[in-house]
């Protein structure tokens, strides 16, 4: 620029000029929340969401974070069913690819090797990505390229703890629990389990760990599993600790069924649409003492964002420090007691309120989700 | 050549001078699976141009060579009159074995997977049960094999990952070399089946097992031979597979082949009862599978109508491409 | 299916009714389950020795109720692999016939109840599913292989189609929910339910003109076609009947897990395909029954059970099973084999 205002005579035209240019250096100096350093066109660029099914009332939530999103930022969106398969939800990715826009997408991955190949085609597309919740631990997005915007997720190991805290003190510190991790080769399960094993090793030595029976995620799977721990336990199981509400919903059937609701305690992560339902209504003499709170429309609204910013040019990958590339994001222990905190996130409008929240305070810093930490989660004791 | 295998074979081959082979040629199930590929691209291209870049076009490519290298060691084995379910198992198993060695052995490491993977497949075919239930139990026992040697971890490839990658990400065409390479694999197999004793023998097999014993053709040892020959392609397509993902994991990427192999293989021509395989279209069958996504993304489906429309496409695919020459029973 | 022997020559095998009476014998005790009940037995003592919870009257209610559902499928499936057929749908049908069930009946989405209606309509989608599958087979001769996989995609992209993006329909009936797992005569309900549909498959090959021309179908088609039978109407019925079974164990399916799903048949191919070649049905079809495949399941479920109780890594379990699988097929097999034996 400053060397065709040389050729230019010397007059108000060129200061103007001058003007403008500090203007918007300025402006995007001071960093997010200001106008777009490049509006984005809907014919050219397209928001993907890629959910691992259409089913469970997580993905559910990353659709609709990702809708209101879309519609605030005035781009289309298209949604990925992997219909909890590695190769579906690649080769749908493949295909929005193939169409010839520019993808800005969000990934909630099916398994951690995923990941590199989608980052690759991204890249190969001339887009921009993040990925929640599972990756590779040595695939860092600093060594890849400024397409792998950022891997974001919540703590796994916080979220065990708050799960092992609440059934601790329901329990008054002395009984046995029976563990219902997710998909084995997930580091989402891996590292809830390990901060729940974590936290009865470090202060509740009067607490035992009967089995572990990884439930895939899967209301059914995890149904037919505590059947069979029932069985196998009978009335020794004071309570169940599962990976993820999905799970928790199958397990508590098979206890009704077998007409121990009243006797047990659960605790699990994610605080689904049912879940909250059953704590408000107290099923089952209060069977459920903890949860965990985040939400799927925020997750997805929160990684969209930062891939529209790098997309429009407002972030430059390159040089954000590590922690806002491979992000640990807040998450909050929730329990009987304090649920009605929370009960605000689920109103109809609430996705788009959040959204609104998230344009104004950007990525890293909007409530009830601020940037904790970064970097791969430390298995404690290993 | 009065090969006894050539006697088996369709009387009317022989009987039929130039012309009727030509005729024969032409007969709907040669020219099926190309057609059917052929009008699915022509609907995608005018309904929206970009797929058919060389963006797309490579995309189709790359998904579709592992694919194609499944249904062809499927196809072998289906013209013999088996079938092998536990092939894509193999291929899983040969993907986290060779992730697991690759950085330390190199090129050797290839080597040696892929001989693992031949004899498993050979081994399969010793016991003379039938191949349904017997790719049954061993599918299982891959799979639990695939879970315990990756210890349920991903293997992400580190050292020497160039060795594998380049298949991916040297183009030939706007085409992978994977893909150029499963393409040769199907040349070199329809070459071999119609131009070779065994290649013959094996297809004789197929129409009419019973005939081909009686006239002394090495029955036990064809079979054994096109399980080898399934299990090794398992292996390439593993190759194929770590090339573009990179890493390995029991439920990523690879872990659901087994279908969409078969369904190339029929969607191919070739028969389900043996006897009737062509690899060239297989290659047309293995593009089309893997390209029905992205047709299916081209008419703006939802993505919660996805698994149904893609229902409705395979029944209507086949349906196209099956082989309906009389007396042949369509189980 | 690959296994079509599509021309049998006469080996010997005891179904040729050229037998003199002590070769009958001989012949009938060959075909008698008995390697199955043995096996089953060998099993349920080991396992007791493993942990003797296994063999309580809480953990015998426990696999009646969990081999419910299979047992309705494995009828169906068992008709179809007689014909020489396959039917890979099972999931996909459970899960659209399973949806549409719950959702007319009183769940949390909507505060309906169609009463029989739900089981009318649903049973009703299994069945046109089941048709579709028949049709385009027998008519269009396309190979069941595939024309299974594609109504297992429709079946369960129809299932997702009616979940939407509405919140997880759960069961507010308690009858209804508590209904399968409730005891009559110490047998939970969703057993004798099972025990239904079973009898009605055992009634159906048989008694009926159906049952006997699927079996003469899979022993030889080409001449129970020229014999007069009509294979195409025979075919369609089968698939009818297994897509209705399909249904049925769907709905079974989503009232023990109280809340619906279009994934809620996951699992069952698996395990249904397995236990139907333990049991000796055949792929080639012509052969088998369904005692023996409700037999196979039984079988499987009692293996997965004990493996669970007895503390088997959950890792191991596909393996352990494809071992057995692998084994018995080839015990089965092996005393059959000849030199002029087609083992596809």
């Amino acid at each position: 620029m400053c060397e065709k205002t040389a050729h230019l005579p010397l007059n108000r035209t060129r200061r103007a000029l001058g003007m403008t240019v500090m203007a918007a250096a300025l402006a995007t100096g001071l960093g997010l929340g200001s106008a777009s350093a490049q509006e984005l066109s809907p014919d050219e660029w397209v928001m993907v969401v890629s959910v691992i099914n259409t089913t469970n009332p997580y993905m559910i939530s990353n659709i609709e974070g990702a809708k209101a999103l879309a519609d605030h930022l005035g781009l289309p969106l298209e949604v990925v069913n992997s219909n909890n398969s590695s190769q579906e939800g690649i080769s749908n990715i493949m295909a929005i690819l193939a169409s010839g826009r520019k993808p800005i997408m969000f990934v909630n991955t099916v398994s951690s090797s995923d990941a590199p190949t989608i980052v690759d085609a991204v890249g190969r597309a001339g887009g921009y990505v993040t990925i929640w919740w599972n990756k590779p631990d040595d695939y860092k997005p600093w060594n890849v390229g400024d397409h792998f915007v950022a891997f974001q997720k919540h703590p796994g190991v916080s979220s065990g703890r708050c799960g092992a805290q609440a059934i601790a003190g329901a329990l008054d510190g002395e009984g046995e629990v029976v563990l219902l991790p997710g998909v084995q080769d997930s580091t989402t399960s891996q590292t809830r389990v390990a901060g729940f094993r974590a936290e009865i090793a470090e202060n509740f030595p009067g607490i035992t760990i009967l089995e572990e029976r990884p439930s895939n995620w899967d209301p059914q799977i995890a149904a037919r599993n505590a059947q069979d721990l029932i069985v196998k336990y009978g009335d020794q199981i004071d309570a169940v600790w599962s990976a993820d509400d999905a799970m928790q919903i199958g397990a508590m059937q098979a206890f009704e069924n077998a007409g121990l609701l009243n006797q047990v305690k659960f605790a699990s992560d994610g605080l689904y649409p049912k879940t909250l339902e059953d704590i408000q209504s107290g099923r089952g003499n209060n069977a459920i003492v903890g949860e965990t709170f985040h939400r799927g429309y925020m997750a997805s609204a929160v990684g969209l964002y930062t891939a529209y910013l790098a997309a429009t040019g407002e972030i430059v990958p390159s040089e954000l420090p590590e922690d806002k590339r491979e992000s640990l994001f807040d998450l909050s222990c929730v329990t009987p007691d304090n649920i009605g905190d929370y009960l605000q996130y689920d109103e109809p409008g609430a996705p788009a309120a959040f959204v609104d929240r998230l344009v104004e305070s950007g990525p890293w810093d909007v409530a009830p989700m601020p940037l904790v930490g970064g970097g791969v989660e430390v298995l404690p004791g290993s | 050549m009065t090969d006894h295998s050539e006697i088996l074979m369709n009387r009317t081959t022989l009987a039929k001078p130039l012309g009727g082979r030509l005729s024969r040629l032409a007969s709907g199930h040669v020219i099926a699976p190309p057609l059917v590929f052929a009008v699915m691209l022509g609907a995608v291209w005018l309904l929206n141009p970009n797929y058919l870049s060389p963006f797309g076009i490579s995309i189709v490519a790359a998904t579709a060579a592992p694919i194609l290298l499944l249904a062809l060691g499927q196809a072998t084995v289906l013209n013999v009159g088996s079938i092998d379910l536990s092939n894509a198992a193999t291929s899983l198993l040969g993907t986290i074995l060779l992730a697991m060695i690759l950085p330390g052995y190199g090129f050797w490491g290839i080597l040696a997977i892929l001989a693992l993977v031949t004899v498993i497949g050979a081994i399969v075919a010793y016991a003379q049960v039938p191949s349904f239930a017997l790719t049954l139990g061993t599918l299982g026992v891959l799979q639990t094999a695939a879970l315990v040697t990756s210890d349920s971890q991903t293997i992400y490839l580190g050292a020497n990952r160039e060795l594998v990658s380049t298949l991916y990400t040297t183009n030939v065409g706007f085409v992978p070399l994977s893909f150029w390479l499963a393409v040769a694999v199907a040349l070199v197999f329809w070459a071999a089946l119609q131009f070779t004793r065994a290649g013959q023998s094996m297809t004789a097999m197929g129409k009419n097992e019973t005939a081909a014993i009686l006239s002394g053709v090495p029955v036990r040892g064809l079979r054994i031979a096109a399980f080898a020959v399934s299990g090794f392609l398992g292996g390439v397509a593993g190759l194929a597979i770590l090339a573009q993902a990179g890493s390995a994991s029991a439920s990523g990427i690879g872990s659901a082949l087994l279908l969409p192999g078969i369904a190339a293989a029929l969607v191919g021509g070739a028969s389900i009862s043996g006897g009737q395989t062509n690899p060239l279209n297989v290659i047309f069958g293995a593009l089309t599978v893997a390209f029905v996504p992205m047709a299916i993304q081209a008419l703006g489906v939802g993505a919660q109508s996805q698994s149904l429309v893609y229902g409705l496409f395979i029944i209507l695919v086949v349906a196209l491409t099956t082989t309906r020459s009389r007396g042949i029973v369509i189980k | 299916m690959s296994s079509f022997a599509r021309h049998r020559i006469p080996d010997g095998s005891a179904q040729s009714a050229r037998l003199v009476p002590p070769e009958r014998w001989r012949a009938a005790l060959r075909h008698a389950p008995l390697g199955m009940i043995l096996s089953i037995v060998v099993l349920a003592v080991v396992f007791t020795w493993a942990n003797p919870r296994f063999g309580s009257v809480e953990n015998l209610q426990n696999l009646l109720y969990q081999v419910a559902v299979p047992l309705i499928v494995v009828v169906g499936t068992t008709m179809v692999i007689q014909m020489g057929s396959i039917d890979l749908s099972v999931q996909g049908v459970m899960g659209a016939s399973g949806m549409a069930w719950i959702l007319m009946s009183p769940n949390s989405r909507l505060a309906v109840d169609f009463g029989p209606w739900a089981w009318v309509a649903a049973l009703a989608l299994g069945l046109g599913l089941g048709l579709l599958a028949g049709i385009v087979h027998a008519r269009l001769k396309v190979p069941s292989f595939v024309v299974t996989l594609g109504t297992w995609y429709i079946g369960l992209g129809i299932g997702v189609l009616l979940y939407g993006n509405g919140m997880l329909p759960s069961l507010t009936s308690e009858t209804l929910a508590r209904w399968p797992t409730r005891l009559t005569l110490g047998v939970p309900n969703a057993f004798w339910l099972a025990a239904a549909a079973l009898g009605l498959g055992l009634l159906v090959m048989n008694y009926t003109r159906l049952g006997r021309g699927i079996l003469a179908i899979g022993n030889n088609e080409t001449i129970a076609g020229a014999m007069g039978l009509p294979v195409a109407s025979i075919k369609i019925m089968a698939f009818a009947v297994a897509g209705l079974l399909s249904a049925l164990a769907g709905i079974l399916a989503t009232m023990q897990l109280g809340s619906g799903s279009p994934d809620i048949g996951s699992g069952q191919l698996f395990t249904v395909i397995p236990a139907a070649v333990i049991a000796g049905t055949a792929l080639s079809g012509g052969e088998g029954g369904v005692v023996r495949s409700a037999l196979g399941v039984f079988l499987l479920i009692l293996l997965n059970n004990g493996l669970v109780l007895a503390g088997v890594d959950p890792d191991f379990q596909s393996g352990i099973f494809g071992a057995i699988l692998v084994v018995a097929i080839i015990a089965v097999s092996w005393p059959l084999r000849g030199r002029l034996k087609v083992a596809k």
